[in-house]
């Protein structure tokens, strides 16, 4: 069974890179030209900048102002500048590959669905997963809209901010917002389990208790779901109407399979998943574009949403959501 | 004075340790209370189905429209509402059995089983059953939790003052969504 899984979705993907072939590679020659054009102005940057350089340590030394740091610190800001502008145009290119390499992949795969390359998801959307702040630091981008099945689905990119230099350490994000089948009226998250991981399963337990943002701690009768998630709710039976024993073996199964941190949020007839840990997404100006490549970047996200709506069992209707 | 400061600090800490037992042990056992309220509503909601289904069975035959009438009588007596736990879930669950003979005897009569309205009535069912183990799981989590604290120490000593009792987790039987599956 698995090996035919696998074997169709070997096909599917072969379909997949014969499709996009042709057109990965206008955009391949189109990178090529931009990264030829980046490395021209990367010479003329660095001549342009030594003798910048010299010329106003000679014109400080000319004038032999009695300032040795007016020597030093005049050069210094004028390199600074042309750097910064240098760097500028590296990820502006990057993000024009990106987008014509995702805009190939979903016009191909799903006609049926929308892409819009330089929008992404209202904030509202995962306000109660708190990820509002460190979302905050990133540029949304890349929203796909489409439905599986019966079921409507969002899905937008997040990655570190380029305004954001301080907070290096945020990660790339996979946010995506489906319509939920059962009717919930509270609000539930759940998390990875990240404090009994740190502090123990007594300490980190205890931390627990007191509760997240208004919301109780609901403990559960699998150990190994237990292991990995922490769930918080404003009503203990919903969030096991929500989470039930099969949806939670499913969550289990799916960190185990691709290995990223999953966070859900629960309200308002919406699920909302954060996908964590991802590798960047965007192609860089020296890396060739390839089928494989967009792939990875571009129809995998797809498929863990697939995965997720599957897993989730968002296509089985309940009578007073038909 | 050092002395008096050392013991006043212990003292301190230990009233501390056992009002933070103490009302955890209460919190635990109002959490049981809670749960089992929750329980209760949910069973009502089992309840409201069944005049749904007698709408279905109008038409069906007289075994059927018994075990209907039969469920309907367990559901709407008084005393039944104020019976024990274990005996409330026995009485439970000779209901759902008796739901489920009824659909499943419905299910046979091909006309019965195309019609919308009983397809409408087993994912209502379903639902309820849903939210009934919801409920159900949600009690047996404050059941442990209760149990463990009146048996740990220091709560052990406030459990046994106020004469608190464990609890055993309750059988109660639930239709699983195979059931539309028939």
């Amino acid at each position: 069974m698995k090996k035919s899984i696998h074997k169709a979705k070997e096909r599917t993907r072969q379909k997949l890179f014969d499709l996009i072939r042709p057109e990965l590679e206008k955009v391949e020659d189109n990178r090529k030209n931009l990264y030829r054009a980046y490395i021209t102005r990367l010479y003329i940057v660095f001549f342009l900048a030594i003798s910048i350089i010299l010329v106003l340590i000679l014109v400080a030394l000319f004038m032999m102002s009695s300032d040795p740091l007016g020597v030093v610190l005049i050069p210094l800001i004028a390199a600074y500048l042309l750097i910064a502008w240098l760097n500028k145009l590296k990820p502006d290119a990057e993000e024009e590959i990106t987008k014509s390499i995702g805009e190939i992949v979903i016009k191909t795969a799903h006609p049926e669905w929308d892409y819009f390359s330089d929008q992404c998801l209202a904030e509202e959307n995962f306000d109660d997963l708190d990820l509002a702040h460190s979302l905050s630091l990133m540029d949304g981008e890349n929203l796909i809209a489409g439905k599986y099945k019966e079921t409507a689905f969002h899905i937008s990119y997040y990655r570190p901010s380029k305004h954001n230099n301080k907070e290096k350490q945020v990660e790339t994000k996979l946010v995506l917002v489906f319509d939920f089948h059962k009717e919930v009226t509270g609000k539930t998250v759940v998390f990875p389990d990240f404090a009994q991981q740190l502090l123990g399963t007594w300490l980190g337990k205890e931390v627990q208790e007191l509760g997240w943002h208004g919301l109780e701690l609901v403990y559960f009768e699998d150990h190994t779901f237990e292991k990995h998630y922490a769930v918080y709710s404003s009503d203990q039976i919903e969030a096991r109407y929500i989470l039930t024993p099969s949806m939670m073996e499913g969550l289990v199964t799916m960190k185990a399979k691709y290995g990223y941190d999953f966070s859900f949020s629960f309200t308002g007839g919406k699920v909302c998943v954060a996908i964590s840990g991802l590798p960047d997404y965007r192609n860089k100006l020296k890396d060739r574009v390839t089928p494989d490549g967009a792939y990875q970047n571009f129809y995998r996200p797809i498929e863990i949403a697939i995965d997720v709506i599957e897993t989730m069992n968002l296509n089985t209707r309940i009578w007073s959501k038909e | 004075m050092t002395l008096f400061v050392i013991i006043t600090l212990i003292i301190l800490f230990t009233v501390l340790i056992l009002s933070a037992s103490y009302n955890s042990l209460i919190h635990r056992k109002n959490a049981l209370h809670y749960a089992y309220n929750g329980l209760e509503t949910m069973l009502q909601k089992r309840y409201d189905v069944l005049p749904k289904l007698a709408e279905v069975v109008k038409t069906s035959a007289l075994f059927e429209q018994q075990l209907i009438q039969q469920a309907s009588a367990l559901a709407a007596g008084q005393e039944y509402q104020r019976l024990p736990a274990g005996e409330r879930m026995r009485k439970e669950n000779q209901l759902v059995l008796s739901i489920q003979e009824i659909t499943q005897e419905l299910a046979k009569d091909g006309g019965v089983r195309q019609q919308k309205s009983f397809m409408h009535l087993q994912r209502s069912i379903v639902e309820v059953e849903e939210q009934i183990a919801a409920a159900r799981r949600a009690y047996n989590a404050a059941a442990m939790e209760y149990n463990n604290a009146i048996v740990m120490f220091p709560s052990v000593v406030f459990a046994i003052l106020l004469g608190y009792e464990p609890v055993d987790p309750l059988d109660l039987m639930v239709l699983n969504a195979e059931y539309t599956e028939l």
